[in-house]
């Protein structure tokens, strides 16, 4: 279980991080920044800012499933016992990690990098709560 | 990590085979549980090494409501 997390936290992390693989490199940034300025046309914010792909989103939501399969194998083992204080954990913490999820997804499409990286922040908090909660902490 | 997940995978594969006769039960249910953690390895891998940006906004349009309504099944079963 707790391999299984830690995947996902990296899994949020590869695509996430300032300087994860999802994101351009600075050089690119500098070239794309060059090229605005040439036109004389202004950038709406810092391009380190405003350059999100779907990465970070994709992952996230792969990492997700596995949480939801992880926990759905304690319920079919009878190790989570549906209504017990860790299931409602667990369950408040998935709940929170959902509604995450969606805000990530609909601020990458918005193209609102503030919000995108806060609330793929909150849905790597939420899946460490999922954790903690399932070791009945 | 990588030779193991190839014996995990072969493993699993073999346990894949019998699928049907463990569907439902708690073994069937690891079995499951082992093949996603793979499965996130393997995708991990795939997403970061991609750079075609229509079919990881594809992927992300497909993912998302399969992914959401999984986590609603889930929260169900916990009461």
């Amino acid at each position: 279980m707790r391999m299984m997390l830690a995947l996902a936290a990296v899994a949020l992390c590869l695509g996430g991080c300032a300087n994860g693989p999802g994101l351009p490199s600075a050089e690119t940034a500098a070239t794309v920044g060059g090229v605005i300025d040439a036109t004389g046309a202004k950038a709406p914010a810092p391009l380190a800012s405003t350059s999100i792909d779907e990465k970070a989103v994709v992952l996230a939501f792969e990492a997700a499933d596995t949480v939801a399969t992880q926990v759905d194998t304690l319920v079919a083992t009878g190790l989570l016992v549906k209504g017990s204080p860790k299931a409602l954990a667990v369950k408040s913490a998935l709940g929170r990690l959902r509604s995450f999820l969606t805000s990530a997804s609909a601020a990458q499409k918005a193209g609102n990098a503030t919000t995108y990286r806060q609330a793929l922040s909150d849905a790597a908090t939420a899946m460490h709560d999922a954790a903690t909660a399932l070791r009945g902490q | 990590l990588v030779d193991f997940s190839k014996i995990a995978a072969s493993v699993l594969d073999t346990a894949e085979k019998f699928a049907p006769l463990l569907e439902g039960t708690p073994v069937g249910a690891v079995v499951l549980a082992g093949k996603s953690i793979l499965d996130l390895i393997d995708n991990v891998k795939e997403v970061a090494s991609s750079d075609d940006a229509a079919a990881l906004s594809a992927k992300r349009d497909e993912l998302e409501p399969l992914v959401l309504a999984h986590i609603d099944r889930t929260m169900d079963e916990l009461g």
